[in-house]
């Protein structure tokens, strides 16, 4: 395959089981560069851990996960390039959301500072705002969190309900900050309870339910 | 991809663990030992002098065998206590604060672990430090210092034996063997809070650890060696009380070594194969199928 050619995240015939419940039922899924894929379904669908199997923080019971043509927990423990808002925003709710950025880049320290604060500008956020984030909104967490997916710039962001606090004027916000990224070349899978929402967004949308991956649906967008 | 250092790691769980309560509570600890340690050798009923380093070893001397002193006891198990409730959930705190996406972010599940072994050590040593200085501080405000031991110490009234003793050898062995105690223990509490998916339970259970090797090593010399924690239990060594067979401190610090590194090679080894998230349920880790 050539560079071009490559997808972004391939996910091969995946299963994964925990204490003998099936969680995603061989889930196949191609993910081409600079595209918005996304996934709908009701709770417990799956959504959330095909991402966590994505992002190498689980171990498939079955089948292979790639991300830029590298086996994820053989070729590559962890995916490169990539930018996650998984689980719930856990930052230190003491410090400023600038601080909780600073002290996050200071693990791999390759960015600087003017880059968390454009970071948290194009999420919406107030830089300058020297508030403990404890004071924060759910909604302005989901976008803080945001910012610590998008700040090292990643070439493939992984975003689980990205929007799921915010309301609307958030939600189209954050939809035409995923549009602009898109436009930059970076691939963006996410997911969400509202398939209407995703339709606005994604370049295809999925449905999952009990860890079964139905076939794609070209969006409206 | 450019791969993390080591530096910054350490940096990270050093910036995120420590707050200012951490060093406000140890010195309050140390304080109240320190104190107590002054108490009883002032109250001690002797006309011999005493000084400074009196206070220091009572602070640190840990229970004896013969003794079953409960306040020897407590002046040994609480700053043993307050380091596990400090610092010993360094890991599974992590994920309870929702941090889960800090070992993608370090790349490798390893210098993760390996990165919150190291700021324990890290930790165990600025701990003993400040306690050190703490309860020295103490102990000046009240007690004569000294360049030399007194002769209330290397009389029979508080060591089991009399012997050459030297304030820098006695405080080298007071650092060392209560330092690689408290790596040692924490170490296990870390890696029980992540297999067990409950950081309070972990905690509970090496506290019983420390009292049980209390109680178990009570009036049974042969076996104090081998009990987890005995090792910070300065007077339970041959060296200070000749009637403990082949309780040497040189056994101790092996023994907090080879502790210290089967938890982190078999938590290495596990931790490499469990799935880690955290959900609604509480559940951070799930046994790998």
């Amino acid at each position: 395959m050539t560079q071009s050619k490559i997808p972004a995240v391939l996910v091969e015939n995946v299963s994964k089981q925990i204490s003998k419940r099936v969680i995603l039922d061989h889930v196949s899924l191609t993910v081409p560069p600079a595209q918005i894929y996304g996934i709908s379904g009701p709770n417990g669908a799956g959504k959330s851990m095909l991402l966590r199997l994505i992002s190498g923080l689980v171990h498939p019971s079955e089948g292979k996960v790639f991300v830029f043509g590298k086996e994820i927990g053989r070729e590559a423990e962890f995916p490169e390039q990539t930018g996650a808002a998984i689980e719930r925003p856990g930052f230190l709710t003491h410090y400023s959301a600038l601080r909780n950025l600073e002290l996050l880049a200071s693990i791999r320290n390759q960015i600087t500072k003017n880059e968390i604060v454009a970071t948290l500008r194009l999420v919406g956020l107030n830089p300058d705002d020297a508030r403990p984030v404890r004071t924060y909104s759910t909604g302005m967490l989901q976008r803080l969190g945001l910012a610590q997916a998008l700040m090292e710039k990643p070439k493939l962001l992984l975003l689980d309900e990205p929007t799921s606090s915010l309301d609307r004027r958030g939600i189209a916000d954050i939809h035409e900050v995923l549009k602009s990224l898109r436009a930059e070349g970076i691939t963006i899978l996410l997911t969400s309870h509202s398939a209407d929402e995703l339709k606005n967004i994604c370049d295809v949308v999925f449905w999952m339910e009990k860890g079964y991956l139905e076939p794609e649906t070209p969006s409206q967008s | 991809m450019r791969a993390t250092s080591f530096f910054y790691v350490l940096s990270w769980n050093l910036k995120t663990i420590l707050r200012k309560r951490h060093l406000l509570l140890t010195v309050l600890g140390f304080g109240l030992i320190g104190v107590s340690s002054v108490c009883y050798v002032l109250l001690y009923p002797s006309p011999l002098k005493r000084n400074i380093w009196d206070a220091v070893l009572v602070a640190f001397a840990g229970p004896g065998i013969w003794g079953n002193s409960i306040l020897d006891m407590l002046r040994w198990f609480v700053p043993n206590v307050l380091f596990l409730y400090l610092f010993g959930n360094i890991a599974a705190g992590e994920f309870d604060r929702g941090g889960v996406f800090i070992i993608p972010l370090i790349g490798s599940r390893k210098m993760w672990w390996l990165g919150k072994i190291a700021t324990l050590l890290i930790l165990s040593i600025g701990y003993m430090a400040l306690g050190l200085v703490i309860v020295v501080i103490c102990s000046m405000v009240f007690l004569p210092w000294s360049s030399e031991l007194s002769p209330f110490l290397l009389s029979e009234t508080f060591l089991q034996r009399q012997g050459d003793f030297q304030i820098e050898i006695l405080l080298g062995w007071i650092t060392i063997l209560f330092t690689s105690t408290l790596f040692a223990i924490s170490s296990l509490q870390a890696a029980l809070s992540i297999f067990w998916k409950k950081s309070f339970v972990a905690f509970l259970a090496v506290i019983a650890v420390l009292i049980m090797s209390w109680l178990a090593g009570n009036d049974h010399p042969a076996i104090a060696p081998w009990l987890p924690g005995s090792q910070s239990m300065l007077l339970r060594h041959t060296y200070f009380d000749p009637s403990v067979p082949n309780f040497s401190l040189a056994w101790s610090l092996i023994y907090n070594v080879v502790l210290t590194s089967i938890v982190s090679a078999v938590s290495l080894w596990c931790i490499r194969r469990l799935d880690i998230w955290k959900d609604p349920s509480d559940s951070h880790m799930e046994e790998r199928q």
